[in-house]
């Protein structure tokens, strides 16, 4: 994997409020237990009067009168968490939240873009500090280095170059390695008070004592074994992206930085012969919030154009309740789900004018992301008799790319009758009171949506049985016999009885299609 | 003087009411039936514009939606290219069947469908597909309609007219009022023409019959036919020349089957 550095950020959780009040302001966040009101956060204010974390409130408000209480919300905290940590996919996007106050960012690669990573470390702090945040930020090359130096580092911001993770750890407390606390207080116990302590000694008694997860945690921390992030948002293949030291003011301008995003992105993909199939746009606000607009196309491409269309027609919909505030600072653009592009044969039967077969693709897509893929559908025949599930709309994008045998299936359902089926079926056959002459006959007279009707042509019985295959014998369906029949005004029906006379008392009849 | 051929020219002059130039791919689609083409102007049905079709009550509306596969299917036979289909959602409870398609010879691979939820989405969906002329045609099925009227149907046509696609639209037997489109077609259902006996005591039902009419067409004349759709050649007949192949006997089982119900011989219908 090269270079891997991490940003282990730590914040402050009881920064909910901009701390710009001078005043002494001790404040606490109270939750109830069994035992009453207890103390989950406090801040500096109240530290220094003596408040401490899980003291109960009476005690609290004894040691501290003027100490101002707000109920806290773990819910809510992580929420805001996992915002903040989307927000934070404008350093890199492999980003995820650590509950409850912490933030693991992968910046391989990525903070060059930064100008380096004490440059990168600086903006994170000043940006958070913008939205009142403390953060504690380490910068090292293993994850669980990274959280050490955060969570127990001397600065706010320690950055551990390469080759010094195991200097930068030695003088950290073993709780900084995540493990178990009743692990850290037993070795604290045998005098094993830093991590420095434990890099070099004999492994397998460690293990033997106090459990694999210790040494795990170590070789994680020194960089031995890998140990991977998941991250809150799958992330891109391919990103582009455009920041503004001044922030932007106008909707219309984010339509011109699209344009400007999408020509780099489609020459990027053009260059390595790659196509998306789903780009998604970001776009970033100076207060923290990030609106992100999903397209989809059905065919691989690689065409700002289209990009450019489809995102566009998204944005204008979303244009009219989105507010840009105090302004932008930070459009992105993201390919998802790319692979390599075939180029597609021309199609041979041509009409003079019209036009490339690109022209449709578009087209399936600007409905299918307005609409929504499910409801552009092609025909695809299954494998059943039954006839409501004998062929099936499915969704263009799963739709299968070569041709189904439509004659074949045709041929195979209907013995060879091609008018044989309705042009048009009810979504569920809708039971008519019918009376049929002899038991297996087509019926003479029959009542359908309150209008009746006299036969006087019929076609069949059609007899098709259920799928005793698939199913336990109980929910098996009676068999059906289909007739198609046409009624004394020409109207013309398919209708099915629901059953034979031999096993049922009283065949029910139904009404299942109609013929032109 | 140059010399301007007599195509270019027809071109100009159709272009003289609207200022839409037709297309270069402008063609006509034939209904298979030389009466009916011979009705329509230039002989057969404008390849570029809005083609109507309603049934005559609600009960023929199964009979509009099969002259229109007809018309579907004679203009998938002269031009390649895929259709779309734009319907919304359920209406009606009636939604197309694949295998059914097969009888009027359209292959169901060719049908894109596009399933809507609301009326202006609709006509959005149609007009979309009128601007891309690597389509074959159009269908749009209406049967709801609020907000399709003369404008909307005009501005479909010029789509039309520009791009070379064919739109047919399916509307309610409720459907009058003025609209823009090329030829309007009603449609009630016939009792089709008798067949040979079946397993059954009842005659078999034969072909697909309509009495269609057509109530607009640039030329003028308001024609009824009856028609048969025949899915073998896949093109509209007359129902007047398709042979009564009824053999004489069958007049005989026919009066035997249960004087309570008087039926009466199915004769051709002319």
């Amino acid at each position: 994997m090269g270079l891997r550095s991490t940003t282990g950020l730590l914040l402050h959780k009881n920064q909910q409020q901009p701390s710009a009040k001078p005043a002494f302001a001790p404040l606490a966040l109270v939750a109830m237990v069994s035992g009453g009101a207890r103390i989950m956060a406090i801040n500096p204010d109240a530290a220094r009067s003596g408040v401490m974390v899980d003291q109960s409130l009476a005690d609290a408000r004894a040691i501290c009168p003027v100490l101002q209480v707000h109920d806290s919300d773990p819910a809510g905290d992580l929420r805001d968490l996992e915002k903040l940590a989307c927000w934070c996919i404008r350093y890199s996007p492999w980003v995820a939240a650590d509950a409850p106050d912490g933030i693991i960012i992968d910046i391989t690669g990525a903070s060059h873009l930064m100008g380096g990573e004490d440059k990168l470390a600086e903006d994170l702090r000043h940006r958070l500090a913008g939205f009142g945040l403390q953060g504690r930020i380490g910068i090292a090359k293993t994850m669980g280095a990274a959280w050490a130096v955060s969570h127990f580092g001397a600065a706010p911001v320690n950055i551990v170059k390469d080759g010094d993770t195991a200097t930068a750890l030695a003088g950290l407390p073993i709780a900084a390695l995540r493990v178990w606390s009743d692990t850290s207080d037993r070795l604290e116990q045998v005098g094993l008070k830093n991590i420095g302590a434990l890099i070099g000694k004999p492994r397998a008694p460690l293990a033997a004592r106090y459990g694999e997860d210790l040494i795990l945690r170590l070789d994680q921390a020194l960089g031995h074994r890998d140990e991977s992030l998941a991250a809150i948002a799958p992330p891109p293949d391919y990103r582009t992206f455009s920041a503004f030291p001044e922030p932007l003011l106008l909707r219309e301008q984010i339509q011109e930085c699209l344009i400007d995003l999408a020509t780099p992105m489609a020459r990027l993909l053009e260059e390595k012969g790659y196509g998306a199939r789903r780009f998604s746009l970001s776009i970033y606000r100076v207060d923290g919030d990030v609106r992100t607009l999903f397209v989809r196309t059905s065919a691989l491409t690689h065409r700002a154009d289209i990009m450019v269309r489809l995102i566009s027609e998204k944005l204008a919909a979303m244009a009219e309740d989105y507010d840009p505030g105090c302004g932008f600072e930070l459009v992105v653009l993201n390919a998802h789900d790319t692979e390599i592009i075939t180029a597609r044969q021309q199609e041979l039967d041509h009409r003079p004018g019209m036009g490339e077969r690109s022209a449709f693709d578009m087209l399936i897509d600007r409905y299918g992301n307005r609409l929504g893929f499910e409801n552009v559908g092609r025909f695809v025949p299954c494998e059943s008799h039954i006839p409501e599930r004998s062929e099936r709309l499915i969704s263009i994008t799963d739709a299968p790319t070569t041709a189904a045998n439509w004659p074949d299936f045709t041929r195979h359902l209907q013995q060879g009758h091609m008018s044989g089926r309705p042009i048009a079926l009810l979504p569920r056959p809708e039971q008519i009171t019918a009376i049929a002459e002899v038991p297996d006959g087509a019926p003479v007279l029959f009542d359908w949506r309150r209008v009746s009707h006299r036969v006087v042509k019929a076609e069949g019985p059609e007899r098709i049985a259920p799928e005793w295959w698939g199913r336990r014998s109980q929910e098996v369906e009676p068999t059906r016999d289909y007739f198609r029949i046409e009624d004394m005004d020409g109207y013309r029906f398919w209708i099915f009885r629901l059953g034979l006379y031999e096993r049922l008392e009283k065949p029910s009849w139904y009404m299942h299609g109609l013929f032109p | 003087m140059s010399a301007i051929s007599v195509e270019e020219l027809k071109r100009r002059i159709s272009a003289i009411p609207d200022g839409v130039e037709p297309s270069a791919g402008g063609s006509f689609i034939s209904t298979g039936c030389p009466e009916i083409d011979l009705a329509l102007p230039p002989p057969g049905l404008a390849g570029a514009a809005v083609h109507e079709v309603a049934g005559a009550g609600y009960q023929d509306r199964s009979a509009a939606l099969g002259f229109a596969l007809g018309l579907t299917a004679r203009l998938l036979k002269e031009r390649p290219g895929p259709l779309i289909w734009c319907q919304m959602r359920d209406h009606d409870r009636l939604h197309i069947h694949g295998p059914g398609l097969m009888a009027f010879g359209i292959d169901p691979d060719r049908l894109t469908k596009i399933t809507l939820r609301r009326e202006s989405d609709l006509l959005w969906a149609l007009e979309e597909a009128l601007d891309c002329p690597y389509v074959a045609g159009v269908v749009g099925i209406l049967w709801s309609e609020k907000l399709y009227n003369f404008t909307a149907s005009r501005r479909l046509s010029l789509r039309a007219k520009k791009s070379g696609v064919t739109a047919l639209l399916v509307r309610s037997h409720h459907a009058t009022g003025s609209s823009a489109a090329k030829t309007r077609w009603r449609i009630a259902t016939a009792p089709s023409p008798a067949s040979t006996q079946g397993k059954s005591m009842l005659p078999r039902p034969g072909r697909a019959g309509w009495r269609v009419d057509l109530t607009k067409s640039g030329t003028g004349w308001n024609k009824k036919w009856n028609v048969v759709w025949n899915h073998e050649a896949i093109r509209f007949d007359l129902a007047s020349r398709v042979a009564d192949r009824a053999p004489a006997a069958d007049n005989g089982p026919a009066i035997n089957n249960g004087p309570a119900f008087a039926q009466k011989p199915t004769a051709a219908v002319g």
